[in-house]
C-alpha cells in the first residue's frame, strides 16, 4: 500500500519547529565556524577553516577533547556496570515493588541539575561530608581530592544520567522472549554464562541505546562539569562556553562545537553498526 | 536415557498447595503425560523436575539418583518450551550446539551431532537461518533437536504443541511420537489437550488442584475413569445435576438412570456425569422411559453430534459416527435415550 502524500502534512509544524529552532541556528553556526577572529570585530568578512586547523591543532584544546571523550566513556560505563544489576531487579520484581521501584529512579530527575551538583558539591568539596567522615574515623590524614577533577565530573554526571540508562535497559530486558534464559540454564549452562552468552546479547538493543544517549549527554553536559570541574578543569561543554561568553571567539567556540558534534555523530553511527551485528537474527 | 521418580512432591505458595505430594514413576523410555485444566500444578511439577522452580518438599529422582538439590543446568534433562524459547540471535546451527558446547564437544564432532539431530527433525537444509526466519512448526522442531542432541536422561515438554495450528500440530504429534520412539525417550509431557495427550502417551497422569486423578493406560482413563472429574475432562461430556432415589439418579422430575456404582445415600445430590459418545439413541424406542426429539444436527466430518431435548426439558447431546446407522436423523425425530449403567459417572455435590 502506498502512503497518503497528505499525511505528510503532519510533519509541518514540527519541521517549521526544527527548521527555525534548529537548522538554522545550525547552519548560521556553521558560517561562523568558517569566519576568521579578530579582536576587534568578533569575526570578519573572509572564509577561512584556521579555526579548525587551530582546534584540532592545538595541544591544549586536544586535551580538552580527550579529556571529554574519556569522561564520556567512562560515565556510560558507570551508568551501565551500576544500571544494568538494577534494571535486572525491576524487570523481575513483583508488579507493585516494579512501579515503586521506577518511581525510585525517575525521582531524582524532578530535581533541577543545579541543585543535584551542588549536592555534590557538599558531599565533595574538601573540607565536606565525605572527606570529614573518613577523616573523623581516621581512615585519611588529608582530605581526598574528589572535587574539581576528573572524578568530581564523573560522580555527579554518573549520578544524574543513570535514570536513563536504567530506563532504557528496563525495556530491553522486558523484550527477551520468555523461557529464553530457562532453555539455556536447562542447557548446561550456569548462570553467569546465561547472563553472558544470552541475557546480554539480547540486550543489546538497550545497551546501545542507552549508552549512546548517556554518552552524547555527558559529553555535551555544561551544568555539572563546570559546577564539579570547576573554573579550571574544562570540558568541551565549558571550553565552548567560555569561548563564546568570556574569549567572545564566536568562530573557534563555534568550531569547537562542530567537533563535538561530528564525534558524536560518528559514534552514533559506529554503535548502530556495531548493534546491528549484534541483533541481526532478531532485529526486523 | 534414565528413569523418573517423584516422591511426595509438594509446591506451596503461602499457604495454598498448587502441588500436593504427588508422586509418580516414569520407567525408562516411557512417555507419560501429565494432563489437567490449567493450574491444575502440571507445569509446575515439570518445572520442578527441570529445576527451574524449588519444590516446598518432596524429592526428585532422575536414574535412581536424587537431584532435588541440583541446580538446572546439572540436571541433564531437555526441555521443550510452549514458546520454543530459541535463542533469537543464533543461527539454528549455533542453537542445537549450544547445549553440546557445553558438554565440551568441540570441532568436526560437533559438526556431526547438530547435523544428526538437525536431520532427526528433517531441518539439515536450514542450519544457517535464523530463527524468526523459520515457521512455528520449523521453530519448534528446531528447539526438539536443540534439546536431544546433548542426550538427555529425561526429556521434559511444557505444551509444547499448543503454539501451532490444527493440522500442523497432528503431523507434529506423529513425529513428535516417531522421534521418541525411535531414540527410547523418556518423556514427560504436559498438556491440557485429552487427545493429545492420548495419542502420544504410554500413560496418563490426570491431575486437578494440585492432585493426581488418575494415572493408568489411555485406554484405562477412557473406559474406566477413577471418578466424575476425570469422566468429565476426557471425552466429552454431558454435566446434569441429579440425586439419589432407590440406588438410581434422578436427574427430572421421575427420570432415572441407573448409574455404575451408587454415590451417597438416599435423597443426596449428586452431579452426573454422561459422555456424549455413550449416549445411545434409538429411534425405535420412541415410547422408551427416557425419549425426546432432536431439536440439532450438528455434522462435524467424522462424527455427527444431535441436541435432543427430552420431553422434560432437559437437553443432552450425543455423538455418533457419520458413517453409522444413526448419522442421519432429521431434526425432529422421536428417540429413546440410554445410557449403560457403567457409563453413568456419579460424583458428590454440594447442594446449592
Amino acid at each position: 500500500m502506498r502512503a497518503r502524500p497528505a499525511g505528510y502534512g503532519l510533519l509541518t509544524p514540527v519541521l517549521a519547529l526544527l527548521i527555525a529552532g534548529f537548522l538554522a541556528p545550525t547552519a548560521i553556526m556553521a558560517l561562523l565556524s568558517l569566519r576568521s577572529y579578530s579582536g576587534m570585530q568578533g569575526f570578519g568578512d573572509d572564509w577561512t577553516l584556521a579555526n579548525y586547523i587551530f582546534v584540532i591543532g592545538d595541544p591544549y584544546y586536544l586535551l580538552i577533547i580527550g579529556r571529554t571523550l574519556m569522561l564520556g566513556l567512562i560515565v556510560t560505563a558507570a551508568c551501565l556496570v551500576l544500571g544494568f544489576p538494577l534494571a535486572i531487579y525491576i524487570q523481575r520484581a513483583r508488579p507493585a515493588v516494579q512501579t515503586i521501584a521506577i518511581l525510585l529512579v525517575i525521582f531524582p530527575l524532578l530535581c533541577n541539575i543545579v541543585v543535584r551538583s551542588f549536592g555534590w558539591m557538599v558531599l565533595l568539596a574538601p573540607r565536606g561530608l565525605i572527606n570529614e567522615a573518613l577523616m573523623a574515623a581516621g581512615l585519611i590524614a588529608t582530605p581526598l581530592d574528589l572535587m574539581y577533577n576528573l572524578t568530581g565530573v564523573i560522580i555527579g554526571l554518573t549520578q544524574i544520567f543513570l535514570p536513563f540508562m536504567v530506563l532504557l535497559l528496563i525495556p530491553a530486558l522486558q523484550n527477551i522472549p520468555p523461557d529464553v534464559e530457562a532453555a539455556a540454564y536447562t542447557l548446561k549452562s550456569s548462570r553467569p554464562r546465561v547472563f553472558l552468552t544470552i541475557t546480554m546479547p539480547l540486550a543489546t538493543p538497550g545497551i546501545i541505546t542507552g549508552s549512546i544517549l548517556v554518552f552524547v549527554l555527558s559529553i555535551s553536559a555544561l551544568v555539572t562539569p563546570r559546577m564539579l570541574g570547576g573554573p579550571t578543569y574544562k570540558v568541551m561543554a565549558t571550553q565552548i562556553y567560555d569561548e563564546f561568553m568570556t574569549n567572545l571567539d564566536w568562530p573557534a567556540g563555534a568550531a569547537l562545537a562542530f567537533v563535538l558534534t561530528v564525534i558524536a555523530l560518528t559514534l552514533i553511527w559506529g554503535a548502530n553498526r556495531i548493534a546491528a551485528h549484534f541483533t541481526k537474527g532478531f532485529a526486523a | 536415557m534414565s528413569s523418573l521418580a517423584i516422591r511426595d512432591l509438594t509446591k506451596r505458595y503461602d499457604d495454598t498447595a498448587v502441588v500436593n505430594t504427588v508422586s509418580l514413576d516414569v520407567a525408562e523410555g516411557e512417555f507419560v503425560s501429565l494432563l489437567g485444566p490449567s493450574g491444575c500444578g502440571k507445569t509446575t511439577i515439570l518445572r520442578m523436575i527441570a529445576g527451574l522452580l524449588e519444590p516446598s518438599s518432596g524429592s526428585i529422582l532422575i536414574g535412581g539418583e536424587d537431584v532435588t538439590r541440583r541446580p538446572a543446568n546439572r540436571r541433564n534433562i531437555g526441555l521443550v518450551f510452549q514458546s520454543y524459547a530459541l535463542f533469537p540471535h543464533l543461527t539454528v546451527f549455533e542453537n542445537v550446539a549450544f547445549g553440546l558446547r557445553r558438554q565440551g564437544v568441540r570441532g568436526g564432532d560437533l559438526d556431526t551431532r547438530v547435523k544428526e539431530a538437525l536431520a532427526r527433525v528433517r531441518l539439515d537444509a536450514h542450519a544457517d537461518r535464523f530463527p524468526r526466519q523459520l515457521s512455528g512448526g520449523q521453530q519448534q522442531r528446531v528447539a526438539l533437536a536443540r534439546s536431544i542432541a546433548p542426550r538427555p536422561s529425561i526429556l521434559l515438554f511444557d505444551e509444547p504443541l499448543s503454539n501451532l495450528d490444527a493440522q500442523l500440530r497432528e503431523e507434529m504429534q506423529i513425529e513428535l511420537k516417531r522421534l521418541q520412539a525411535e531414540l527410547e525417550l523418556t518423556s514427560l509431557f504436559v498438556t491440557h489437550d485429552q487427545h493429545e495427550a492420548m495419542s502420544l502417551s504410554d500413560r496418563i497422569c490426570l491431575l486437578a488442584g494440585g492432585d493426581i486423578q488418575q494415572l493408568g493406560t489411555p485406554e484405562e482413563v477412557y473406559f474406566n475413569p477413577a471418578n466424575a472429574f476425570v469422566a468429565g475432562f476426557i471425552g466429552s461430556p454431558n454435566k446434569l445435576d441429579g440425586t439419589m432415589r432407590g440406588g438410581q439418579v434422578e436427574i427430572a422430575a421421575n427420570v432415572l438412570l441407573s448409574p455404575g456404582t451408587a454415590e451417597g445415600a438416599e435423597g443426596a445430590p449428586v452431579s452426573v456425569t454422561l459422555r456424549q459418545e455413550d449416549i445411545v439413541l434409538d429411534p425405535d424406542a420412541a415410547d422408551a422411559p427416557l425419549s425426546g426429539r432432536v431439536s440439532l444436527r450438528i455434522f462435524e466430518g467424522a462424527s455427527v453430534q444431535y441436541l435432543v431435548t427430552l420431553d422434560t426439558g432437559l437437553e443432552l447431546l450425543a455423538r455418533v459416527r457419520s458413517q453409522g446407522p444413526k448419522a442421519n436423523l432429521p431434526e425432529g425425530t422421536r428417540v429413546g435415550v440410554s445410557v449403560a449403567p457403567e457409563h453413568v459417572y456419579l460424583a458428590p455435590r454440594v447442594a446449592a
